[in-house]
């Protein structure tokens, strides 16, 4: 990905930035625990760090190691070195392991079949859990479980989409 | 093991990203909102000016987008003045439910069949046995979570079962957080909450640092009219995303360690314009500058005022609105405090309620008890000094007080001769930093007062159950005699 913008001018380089970077960014840095509003604030920052650094042509891996780089040490700034390094270097490491090669496209897609392969009871459960954001004792009423049942079922739900992404992802 | 955790933490992380992607669409999309933001922030950053002309339409932009601003503020105060009634129900001299539940502390779930009925319950939120067998219970309308104590933190998913408990609770009004340093308490575990029906005080106790999310998710609390933050880290995102609380009229933060300048804090504070009780005591004893005080004098509704925590001017104390129905204040040369700058108090002939932390200084005292004798409608007075002498001269000025706080360092019967001016008082509360025997205390057989029906002691006494009961029988059986 070229990006070498002249100062003071937008540079046409940036939307082709954008559409690479933006969402797998915006992922890293919710898997370093950024929470979402914070993301969209520190994916803006970092942006305007690599406009400002200029960003030689050495393609999209090391221009994505280079906005990853610097959206860690912003997150970190953010928190005021709050959270451990420790944490945010192992969160770092399990991306590198599982989304590394390709941004976490691969991962993501294998999440969307081992979603699609799930009963629809299943699938609305976490559908009202993760895309409506409704609480365990709401999503209880609507299912005729208990807050503890709504809790139980998700947890086994995660660690069955974890095995089954891991399936998937097995070469 | 801390690094498996981490690990662990962070795949955990990376599915909530994924599902919320995949099920809700919250992955940003590509869009020109990012370009442009990012090249307007960079614009920002090397301060690039618009020349000749451009320039100038600007100018006449800002200054016509200005006007419109403070047209539209002004409305806006206008119609808060207008708006500000009493709500029904909240009493804005006793914002937190006072006098506070008698709580009821349980250990274990065995424990819990010898309480029988109760209506203010505290419990440990780790014991899982506990939360469970509590789901439902149409008894409890005060609530204490407190945290596993040594046994560990509580983390996430058992915070939530806690909440989801809680929110089973049909009469729950009161829920008591006192956890500890690195118990969980986060945005989804109080998103639980938005199901209790009857939820109005909230109290956290070294909670979650008060983000824009904790503060969001508290918004989500239907009912919400009091909420007390104790030794939680506050940040400026989070005190100003508390104004999206639809019912909040009382605030208190106190002990609190606060992630932004004090000039910011007040300008997020002066978003919360439903607050008609308002109390900041920040760690360490920090004391914010007079100046700060005008931010909060922008709140519309604003009747009650801990300034406490601030430097009093005197010109900053002209400026309090007369509409003030409770001050809370500490009166200390260190603080600005003159006999002028009290005198300036006596303008406030609204209030009902008054705090005073008295120092060692006769002149203020003096002047501390000639502006509360000008207070015709004072109610409740609570008067804490560091010598009893200092102390007395106030409250004997309070004539028409109902309701009575002292600190008594022993003298026992200086505080009674006091008291025997106060012909209206109904309650006396009084604390000693040490415990106080029965040569001390019987000093208050010599109690007479028509209307009194309530004496309370807050610290340890030393008395025998037969002195006890010669003391209520001295009283009689109108007034309730409370002691440890």
């Amino acid at each position: 990905m070229a990006v070498a913008p002249a100062a003071g001018a937008p540079p046409d380089e940036l939307d082709g930035l954008i559409e690479r970077h933006q969402r797998p960014l915006w992922r890293y840095l919710r898997v370093l625990g950024a929470a979402p509003d914070l993301a969209d604030d520190l994916l803006q920052d970092t942006f305007v760090v690599a406009l400002r650094r200029g960003i030689e042509d050495r393609g999209a891996a090391a221009t994505g190691a280079f906005l990853r780089t610097t959206a860690r040490h912003l997150f970190l700034k953010s928190r005021r070195r709050r959270v451990a390094e420790r944490e945010v270097h192992e969160a770092d490491l399990v991306w590198q392991e599982r989304c590394g090669d390709d941004d976490g496209d691969g991962w993501f897609e294998a999440l969307g079949r081992c979603l699609d392969g799930l009963p629809p009871r299943s699938r609305r459960l976490l559908e009202g859990a993760y895309g409506q954001d409704l609480g365990r004792t709401a999503l209880a009423r609507e299912l005729g479980l208990t807050a503890f049942g709504v809790k139980t079922a998700l947890r086994r739900l995660r660690a069955a989409l974890r095995d089954c992404i891991e399936r998937r992802r097995k070469p | 093991m801390k690094v498996d955790a981490a690990r662990e933490r962070a795949g955990e992380r990376l599915l909530d990203v994924g599902l919320q992607e995949l099920l809700r669409g919250r992955a940003p999309e590509h869009d020109a909102d990012l370009r442009a933001a990012v090249l307007a922030k960079r614009a920002a950053d090397e301060d690039l000016g618009a020349p000749g002309a451009r320039r100038r339409w600007l100018t006449a932009a800002l200054v016509l987008l200005g006007s419109c601003v403070a047209i539209g503020v002004s409305w806006l105060q206008l119609r808060d003045r207008r708006a500000a009634v009493q709500e029904p129900g909240f009493d804005v001299l006793a914002p937190w439910g006072e006098p506070g539940p008698s709580w009821t502390i349980v250990h274990g779930v065995q424990s819990l069949g010898g309480v029988g009925r109760v209506s203010a319950l505290g419990i440990s939120c780790g014991d899982a046995q506990m939360i469970a067998a509590l789901q439902g219970r149409d008894d409890i309308e005060a609530l204490m979570l407190m945290g596993n104590g040594s046994k560990g933190r509580v983390d996430e998913e058992t915070m939530c079962d806690a909440m989801c408990m809680a929110a089973s609770l049909p009469q729950l009004r009161r829920l008591s957080l006192a956890l500890g340093p690195g118990d969980k308490i986060t945005a989804r575990a109080l998103r639980e909450l938005r199901a209790a029906p009857q939820l109005v005080h909230l109290d956290i106790d070294a909670g979650p640092t008060l983000d824009e999310g904790v503060a969001k998710a508290i918004c989500e609390l239907p009912k919400l009219r009091s909420l007390r933050l104790w030794s939680t880290r506050v940040e400026v995102a989070g005190v100003r995303a508390l104004a999206g609380t639809p019912s909040l009229l009382a605030l208190a933060l106190h002990g609190t360690d606060l992630a932004c300048t004090d000039g910011e804090l007040f300008d997020a504070v002066r978003e919360l314009r439903t607050l008609r009780v308002l109390s900041i005591a920040p760690r360490g004893g920090k004391v914010f500058a007079a100046r700060h005080v005008g931010a909060l004098l922008g709140l519309p509704k604003l009747v009650v005022l801990d300034l406490g925590a601030f430097e009093l001017e005197e010109r900053t104390l002209l400026q309090l609105p007369t509409r003030l129905e409770g001050l809370a204040i500490r009166v200390a040369r260190s603080r600005g405090a003159t006999s002028s700058s009290l005198r300036a108090l006596g303008r406030l002939s609204g209030l009902r309620w008054l705090s005073l932390v008295l120092e060692q200084d006769p002149e203020l005292t003096a002047a501390s008890a000639a502006f509360v004798a000008r207070l015709p409608r004072l109610e409740r007075l609570s008067c804490v000094a560091g010598g009893d002498e200092y102390q007395w001269s106030v409250v004997t000025a309070a004539s028409r007080v109902r309701s009575l706080f002292v600190e008594c360092s022993g003298d026992v019967q200086a505080m009674v001769g006091a008291c025997s001016r106060l012909r209206e008082l109904e309650s006396l509360s009084f604390h000693s930093p040490r415990d106080l025997h029965w040569d001390e205390l019987q000093a208050l057989q010599g109690l007479s007062l028509p209307r009194l029906r309530k004496v309370v002691c807050t610290s340890g006494v030393r008395l025998s159950a037969e002195q006890r009961q010669r003391l209520a029988d001295s009283l009689g059986p109108a007034v309730e005699v409370r002691l440890p």
